[in-house]
């Protein structure tokens, strides 16, 4: 019985364990980290944390953009399934819309309502730790009234009047009182949340028109400038006029602006290329990526991000391009002047399906030799059939550079001493296996292609034959041996050594060439060995591939095709933004911007003939400046080299040439799929686009043929992104009305 | 103590004496009816303690030590007997004779995976298979093996790569929108997560029987888990017996049921180039004619290649080999169950000769070792221990991570080679470039792996130069079950544990590497081949990965059963139950605790009662609305053993039942809904310090579970005991089902919707009936004959789920509500001229329809416009089909046994099922074009004049109004299929030896209108679903 006992007790324990850690408790959260709103901003690190998110929701620009233009035609127009297939023959319907940025209504709004919290709890700020960073939360505050107007911006030019939300919602809003707000609302907030961020100070952590080195992507005064530019010139054009804001005021602020950066250090880049680094001023610019410091930028306001062109839109002899991508139209080509005469050499065309050019004599045109004597910016912006590619250097290099190494100075069995000459090192070798590892690498040497050579330079008391490098990574990649018994002769004077470590870099699979990857140098076996060396490099040297030119004719190496995603559709390719040197193992391609000066000079440009009817009226922008719409077209044009507007045009010639311009100037930007909409000429201009077909002759001389796209995507629906249909259900649902936008239904 | 129980208990004239110095030794032999000598008769007495069976001889010895006044002799199919005990008898023989339970066995235990009762005592609904019936499939998974065989189960095979396969299974379709699949319940233990994959590591070999829990009765107890239908695996245990080897070996070949035709080359680039002319790019759009004529003619296959690369690259036959051994025995103080498993299944793939570093076939090497032992510590105390260990080896040509390198995804091993046969068009030369050599350096080159444009990856390369993965899984259960036997402080008390742990461990080694990829010009009078991307021939690397989860599981339980008077059965128990499962990179551990009451009572068998209260908590829900309690009442009447209907000639049973309870479901939402979840993160910019807020879910803290309440009806009856027949009627009501924010709520608030908080307001409903049936007759003596079968309809509907309503334009302005789930929704094809298609550009433009969704071309699907707006849109939408879930399934399956010959038959099917099928190849536009049958009478202005059949609108190498969904995609997914078929004949060797041929899925009849595939592939994608398997199998099973 007793036993009988124990054994009940001991399995009414076990039972009893299994009823008590089923109580409520053992359900409880541990903590896994999660905050709270109101915890986090009562931090630093919590406000700033927020602001971070505030910026995640910018829409960037895309060259893909330019795909839904009259600026191409997409190779992808075959690939099954991409928006180009889907686009041209307007397949989208308000359930599966989709832009190059897919359908951005909610991620925008979900943006803005972040800056909405944001700016609604940094004004109760009361915390102690924060009470002592007045500048910093002011500039904070300023950062975020930029990016709500930016995102105000950005929702606008594709949705035209949307609600208009500037504090955050309760989880149990009433959405039946919500409306479309009127576009001018919208842009009145635009416009109010830029002063609000302009009456920030400029003090040291405040909200500056510079930016500071760490400061990449950051929003500033300048920034402020630009949207204030692009909202108010939204505001007055015909799509989105409601008559509040005029012409008038688009050219007060636009100017505004203008001046505005032009005193604070923006200035249009005019740094000229050096050597064979690119054709032109403009080429170069758009190869060159933004620096943040603004030493040599000064141009671009606001960043955009680095673009892959050689690879996503360029030439299928290019190995490891993947397609044509965005292939320029004839009717872009067609607007690029006439270097010599500053005249449009192609001023319309005869027939609906724009076949039959309208060739302006008078400009210098030549049909037979169609690339000839044309804008700079044509040769900066497009390859043509015939145009040189690689503007190679004279000994047959693509890439020479040189990615300096020093000796560590702790290594086995041997002394290192530094010697007075600068990166020189004296190696005395103490006893069996002496070796000591380079320094490591600060960059990638994207040497997958081409040749890795080592170099240096030494001088040695023995004649060494059993020296050897090994290639080292970081744990737990290890080392690989290159080949042994390198020899180190005998030498009293600099010596100059040279191994090509190629071969030996597939013997490595974690390729060798990293940050952090180094080279191990066993300096013979014996000890007594006296190795002087300096200047350890590496040096990656990648030869020229021959500089054909670009062979869009028809069986050319780049000829055209229509099933072929790998190959122009219209007889071009796309050369803004790609630097001739890019490639499979070295993407050397530039930059798209959001926002840069040029820009701001056309947008006064337009508001300012737009306003007074006569571009040569100077009007006062501010900051003691005054100019007129022709000036700031020629600003632009000088940058380039093409001569000034005629003086005397009409509004409507004006009109004409500052289309022209902004459409030449700002080409693969981003900006024409907006412009043809806002000025409501789309109908005209996305319903034909035409490619060359170039045949060549047995003479060698090319024949040029016109051929047509014909797209249903010209239709007015296209003006604005439909709201999402799911949305519209809802809405419908909430306030019987319909939301959609015009011809979505 | 004792003393006043036995004045208590003497007290009462016919209650079973308390005499625990009983101690009987009984022998004896048990035959049937015609004198057979019966082998595995289980002979248990009264307290459970005393077990044995019979062997071959029919004969039995036992001591009986529990104080237990009779036994019962039970065998599946067999009338179970009991017979009383002489106290203290020494060497007591009885002999039996068992008669034929020809239909319902009413001794049957049934457990629910907290209590166990006879079928007699059942109020409730449940199917219960035994693992006996399922040895006869002859399968990789034990999941695939429960087709057809349980009323109310409904199961659909998803995944099909031999010996991998995978089963859903349904109870009773859908409980909740939210829902899905059942819960899994393994020797007590309710497991939830992976709870599919679970039957991965056990063989029918081990379990003693699946039971299928179909209505609120017993799964109330499951609580908040409970609601989407319960299946209780139960392990074989030892007997007391000696010991006893059984040994069985398969070998099993198989092959595909469905093999897609191949397309040829010169089909192919016909049925391309139409594309392109129908998209307006002229006759030579994608092969100009050089390449057409050659194709065409067909003989030079160098230049013009015809390859079927499934041909090439899949074998038709494939070998699987199990073999399992069970060994049990026992004696007073301890019993064993133990059961080795080794499966192996071969390679489905023919490996190139020169691939010879490695074998990157897919291979998989399965053992499993369980060991169930009970030993009797003392008198009152028990123990129970379970350890299984499965160790399973999978070997799978590699390139996990390359795939994915390359924008793909990997849903599958074997899958992600399968679409690959198609989607690499047959034009294709390859599989990799001709090799050259150099005429004066003597180099060759060459042998490179040959790709398209818009495919960088093709199946002979994942299978011969990707190198492999190999992923080896470990699945240990453990658990310890004490018992105490409380009967000295009253008789049929109990009390016990059940404390265990299940772990799952998965090490990955990927030795893997990358290949160079050309692709062939367009230029076909030469083979010149050009690089594309920066792939290199990589050596092989190694990498590896490890992921693990583990559930931690405690339960205690009290049972007390006793029968009083010899009518009033009294049944009840309660239990506590904590389960933590943790998961290697899944956060913090989930928890869950489920307790519960049951009591049963019984009057003269006649009259049945069981209350069943379960109370369950969520760690989901805030502390105020953590547990619920889901009551549930059942009741069943047995006519036939009223007086006036006792002996009934003709009904020989009659019962009727009724249950109403409630269940519940908590899956479906996030984790923590009642919690904010906002995180300070790295990765900001840096004049931000750096710093990044994530917002994650936005807390309800009012959210409950949902509850689903369930109300039943039934009837078992059989007559002149060879005849059975159950039916049962249900009806299962949610009235606060979760419902997604998505649905009203809009966007532009600036919450992600996915973290919006939700709301219990839904109403679903969902209801459906079960009839089986069965004839068991013994012919002759030697001649026996069984025959049954079951068919079930189930319909759920969702009533209202918070859905907006849609523009007043609209055909259909809801879209969920009012239908059931996964309802389809397309257009509708206007076939009022005689085909459907638009025959001519005057027809298009006649129609005076606009078309929103492409503007169509001659030979393009015409379209209702079904609100008469002139437009063809979204809102001229119709339902397709009538839910993700079939409305029908039913099986019918017969036996016959001649002496030593034996014969069983199964077969089982859907049937009113229609699903919209747009998958690759029923499509033509995916890739560089995928044709199969239909596409070669695609619409042509030629063959319409011609008046020849017209299967698919014009073709067309882009997505077009045609690829939209519509009834014209809309298919017939009902089939019938020969199950399983087995035939044995069992020598008189050792204890018995059996030879037995079977079979699965050897036959199926369906109403596709194509042979491409079969209609299980749309569950995972038409041509790229690795077709279901028919396997014939070989076994022998020899007991010793």
């Amino acid at each position: 019985m007793k036993v009988m006992k124990k054994y009940f007790q001991i399995l009414f324990i076990l039972f009893a364990l299994g009823l008590t850690v089923s109580c409520n408790d053992a359900l409880e959260l541990e903590y896994d980290g999660r905050s709270s709103l109101d915890e986090l901003f009562k931090t630093r690190n919590g406000v700033r944390g927020y602001l971070n998110a505030c910026y995640n929701g910018r829409i960037m620009p895309d060259i893909n953009r330019s795909i839904l233009t009259d600026e191409s035609q997409s190779s992808e127009m075959v690939f099954q399934g991409s928006l180009a297939s889907l686009w041209y023959v307007d397949a989208y319907s308000a359930t599966n819309y989709s832009n190059v940025d897919g359908q951005p209504w909610s991620s925008i709004y979900q943006a803005i309502r972040r800056c909405n919290i944001f700016l609604d709890r940094i004004e109760g700020i009361t915390a102690e730790e924060l009470a002592s960073l007045e500048e910093e939360l002011t500039s904070w505050k300023a950062q975020a009234h930029t990016l709500r107007a930016l995102y105000y911006l950005q929702l606008l030019k594709r949705y035209g009047a949307v609600p208009l939300i500037t504090e955050p919602y309760e989880i149990n809003h009433d959405f039946s009182q919500d409306v479309r707000t009127p576009v001018s609302t919208v842009i009145k907030q635009i416009l109010d949340d830029c002063d609000a961020a302009m009456s920030v100070p400029t003090a040291t952590q405040g909200f500056s028109w510079t930016v500071r080195t760490g400061e990449n992507y950051i929003m500033n005064r300048a920034v402020v400038q630009a949207i204030r530019s692009q909202a108010i010139l939204y505001a007055a054009s015909p799509l989105f006029s409601d008559g509040t804001y005029t012409w008038n005021d688009a050219a007060e602020i636009t100017g505004n602006a203008l001046s505005n950066l032009l005193v604070n250090d923006y200035n249009l880049w005019d740094e000229e290329p050096e050597g064979n680094s690119a054709q032109n001023i403009y080429e170069l610019y758009f190869i060159t990526p933004h620096d943040e410091q603004r030493a040599r930028d000064k141009e671009t306001i606001y960043p955009g991000s680095r673009v892959n062109i050689w690879g996503s839109h360029g030439m299928p002899s290019t190995p490891g391009q993947t397609t044509a991508g965005a292939c320029p139209t004839q009717e872009l080509v067609d607007c690029y002047e006439m270097k010599a005469t500053g005249m449009i050499p192609i001023t319309g065309y005869s027939d609906p399906q724009h076949l039959q050019p309208i060739v302006n004599s008078a400009s210098g045109y030549d049909p037979e030799n169609p690339y000839e004597g044309r804008d700079p910016r044509f040769y900066a912006t497009i390859y043509f059939n015939g145009a040189i590619r690689d503007l190679g250097t004279a000994d047959g290099l693509s890439r020479d550079d040189h990615y300096p190494l020093n000796m560590t100075l702790a290594g086995n069995n041997v002394a290192v001493t530094e010697l007075d000459e600068e990166g020189a090192y004296r190696i005395e070798t103490l006893g069996g296996d002496p070796f000591l590892p380079t320094t490591t690498l600060t960059q990638d040497i994207n040497a997958a292609a081409g040749s890795i050579l080592l170099k240096f330079k030494y001088k040695s008391n023995n004649h060494i034959t059993n020296a050897q490098f090994f290639f080292a990574a970081p744990n737990p990649a290890g080392g690989q041996s290159t080949p042994e018994n390198v020899v180190l002769n005998k030498s009293t004077e600099w010596t100059d050594f040279e191994l090509d470590l190629t071969p030996y870099r597939e013997q490595s699979w974690w390729q060798w060439g990293k940050p952090g990857h180094s080279l191990r140098f066993d300096v013979g076996s014996d000890a007594g060995n006296i190795v002087d060396i300096k200047d350890i490099e590496i040096n990656v040297r990648v030869e020229s591939i021959p500089a054909a030119p670009c062979e869009s004719f028809v069986g050319g190496l780049d000829g055209i095709s229509s099933t072929d995603r790998r190959a122009t559709f219209t007889g071009y390719y796309l050369r803004k933004y790609n630097n001739w040197k890019s490639g499979r193992d070295n993407n050397a391609d530039g930059e798209i911007r959001m926002f840069r000066l040029a820009e701001m000079y056309l947008n006064f440009a337009e508001a300012a003939y737009q306003a007074t009817g006569n571009p040569e009226t100077a009007i006062n922008i501010g900051n003691g400046m005054s100019l007129s719409a022709r000036d700031a077209v020629n600003a632009i044009r000088r940058r380039v080299g093409m001569p000034d507007l005629p003086a005397g045009l009409s509004k409507d010639e004006f009109e004409k040439r500052y289309r022209n311009e902004r459409r030449v100037e700002l080409a693969y930007e981003g900006h024409r799929y907006f412009d043809v909409r806002r000025w409501k000429i789309m109908e005209e201009s996305e319903r034909y686009v035409t490619g060359m077909h170039i045949t060549k002759n047995d003479d060698d001389s090319f024949n040029y043929q016109r051929i047509s796209f014909v797209r249903d995507s010209y239709k007015e629906k296209l003006y604005l992104y439909p709201i999402p249909q799911g949305e519209i259900n809802k809405m419908f649902t909430h306030t019987g009305l319909d939301w959609q936008n015009p011809g979505w239904n | 103590m004792n003393n006043s129980i036995k004045k208590y208990l003497s007290s009462l004239a016919c209650l079973l004496l308390w005499v625990y110095t009983l101690n009987a030794q009984v022998n004896g032999t048990v035959k049937d009816e015609y004198g057979h000598v019966l082998q595995g008769v289980l002979i248990t007495s009264e307290n459970d303690k005393n077990i044995t069976i019979t062997d071959q001889n029919g004969k039995y010895e036992l001591t009986v030590n529990d104080g237990s006044q009779y036994l019962t002799f039970s065998l599946l199919g067999y009338v179970s007997q009991r017979s009383s005990i002489e106290p203290e008898a020494y060497g007591e023989q009885i002999d039996l004779t068992l008669e034929r339970a020809e239909t319902f066995d009413l001794d049957d235990q049934i457990y629910t995976g907290n209590y166990t009762q006879r079928k007699k005592e059942i109020t409730g609904s449940i199917s219960r298979v035994s693992g006996k019936e399922l040895e006869r499939s002859p399968v990789g998974n034990l999941s695939m093996s429960l087709s057809g065989r349980l009323p109310g189960l409904f199961t659909r095979e998803t995944y099909s790569e031999p010996a991998r396969t995978n089963t859903e299974l349904w109870v009773r379709g859908s409980a909740s929108p939210n829902g899905g699949t059942a819960l899994v319940v393994i020797d007590g233990f309710p497991y939830d997560y992976n709870a599919n994959e679970l039957f991965e590591y056990i063989t029918a070999n081990e379990v003693e029987s699946i039971s299928v829990l179909k209505d609120a009765t017993s799964q109330a107890l499951y609580g908040i888990q409970g609601a989407n239908g319960v299946i209780v695996i139960t392990t074989k245990r030892g007997i007391k017996q000696p010991l006893k080897i059984d040994v069985s070996i398969n070998h099993t070949m198989e092959q595909r049921t469905t093999t897609p035709p191949f397309i040829n080359s010169a089909d192919f680039v016909q049925l391309r180039n139409q594309a392109g002319l129908n998209d307006g790019n002229g006759e030579y759009s994608y092969f100009n004619k050089t390449a057409v004529d050659g194709f065409l003619a067909g003989d030079n296959p160098e230049y013009f290649p015809n390859n079927n690369w499934r041909e090439i690259n899949a074998k038709d036959i494939t070998q699987m080999s199990r073999v399992n051994m069970n060994l049990t025995g026992g004696n007073d103080k301890a019993v064993f169950y133990t059961n080795i498993n080794v499966l192996h299944q071969d390679g489905m793939w023919n490996i190139d000769p020169g691939t010879t570093q490695y074998n990157p076939n897919n291979q998989f090497i399965w053992a499993n070792i369980r060991s169930n032992v009970d030993v009797q510590l003392a008198k009152y105390f028990s123990v129970g221990l379970n350890l299984s260990g499965n160790i399973k080896r999978e070997r799978t040509p590699g390139g996990h991570g390359v795939e994915l390198a390359h924008g793909g995804s990997w849903d599958g091993f074997a899958k992600g080679i399968w679409y690959r046969f198609f989607s690499l068009p047959p034009y294709v030369y390859g599989p990799t470039t001709p090799l050259m050599q150099d005429p004066e350096t003597g180099e060759i080159t060459g042998g490179e792996v040959v790709v398209t444009e818009t495919e960088p990856i093709t199946s002979w390369a994942i299978i011969n130069r990707l190198g492999y993965d190999q992923y080896t899984v470990t699945n240990i259960y453990a658990q310890f079950m004490p018992k105490l036997d409380l009967s000295f402080l009253t008789p049929g008390l109990s009390i016990s544990g059940n404390y265990g742990y299940q772990t799952n461990a998965v090490k990955g080694l990927f030795v893997n590497r990358t290949y160079e990829r050309w692709v062939r010009t367009k230029d076909y009078s030469e083979l010149e081949y050009q690089k594309i991307g920066t792939d290199v021939n990589s050596p092989l690397q190694y990498r590896s990965s490890a992921s693990f989860y583990y559930n931690l599981n405690y339960k205690g339980t009290i049972n007390y059963q006793r029968r009083f008077n010899s009518i009033h059965d009294v049944n009840a128990m309660a239990y506590s139950f904590y389960q933590q499962l943790n998961k290697s990179g899944g956060g913090l551990p989930y928890k869950r605790s489920n307790s519960g009451i049951g009591i049963g009572y019984g009057y003269d068998d006649r009259y049945l009662l069981r209350v069943n209260l379960g109370y369950s908590g969520s760690e989901q829900y805030s502390s105020q609305n953590r547990f619920t309690a889901f009551p549930a009442f059942s009741a069943a009447w047995v006519a036939t053993n009223e007086a006036y209907l006792e002996k009934n000639p003709l009904l020989t049973y009659l019962k009727l039942r009724g249950s109403w309870g409630k269940t519940g479901n908590d899956r479906g939402i996030g984790r923590y809904v009642y919690l904010d979840n906002v995180t300070l993160t790295g990765g900001g910019y840096n004049f931000l310090g750096g710093n990044n807020v994530n917002e994650g879910q936005v807390a309800n803290p009012f959210l409950d579970p949902e509850i689903v309440t369930k109300k039943g009806l039934g009837i078992d009856l059989t007559l002149l005991n060879n005849f059975s027949l159950t039916f049962d009627i249900y009806n299962e009501k949610l009235e606060n089902g979760v419902t997604s924010a998505t649905s009203k709520t809009p966007d532009y608030q600036g919450v992600p919707l996915g973290n919006y908080p939700r709301a219990n307001v839904g109403i679903y409903e969902n209801k459906g009936y079960e009839l089986s049936l069965g004839y068991n007759k013994d012919i002759t003596r030697d001649l026996n004959l069984t025959l049954g079968g079951w068919l079930s309809q189930n319909k759920n509907k969702v009533i209202f789920w918070d859905e907006s309503q849609r523009a007043e334009d609209y055909a259909y302005r809801l879209r969920s509500e009012g239908y059931p789930l996964g309802q389809e929704w397309g257009y509708l094809v206007d076939d009022h001229n005689g085909n459907g298609y638009f025959n001519s550009q005057e027809e298009i433009d006649n129609s005076g329809l606009v078309y929103e969704i492409g503007t169509p071309k001659p030979g393009y699907l015409k379209y209702y416009d079904l609100n008469a707006d002139g437009k063809i849109n979204d809102k001229d939408k119709a339902p397709l089909g009538h839910g993700s879930l079939p409305n029908f399934f039913y099986a019918f399956n017969g036996g016959l046994k001649y002496k030593n010959f034996d014969m069983s038959i199964l077969f089982q099917g859907i049937a009113d099922y229609w699903t919209v099928d747009m998958s690759m190849g029923r499509i033509e536009y995916p890739y560089e074009g995928v044709y199969t049958e239909w596409h070669k009478a695609a619409w042509t202005a030629e063959r319409y004049a011609n008046g020849e059949e017209i299967r698919y609108p014009a073709l067309s190498a882009q997505k077009n109004s045609n690829h939209e969904a519509s009834n014209f995609f809309l298919e017939d997914k009902s089939y019938l299929r020969l199950k399983n078929l087995e035939v044995g004949y069992t020598f008189d060797l050792f204890n018995g030896t059996r030879l037995y041929f079977s079979g699965q899925n050897l036959l199926t009849w369906d109403k596709l209108k194509h042979d491409v595939y079969g209609p299980e592939a749309h569950y995972s994608g038409g041509l790229e679903a690795i077709p279901v398997y028919r396997l014939y199998n070989v076994g022998l099973s020899i007991n010793f």
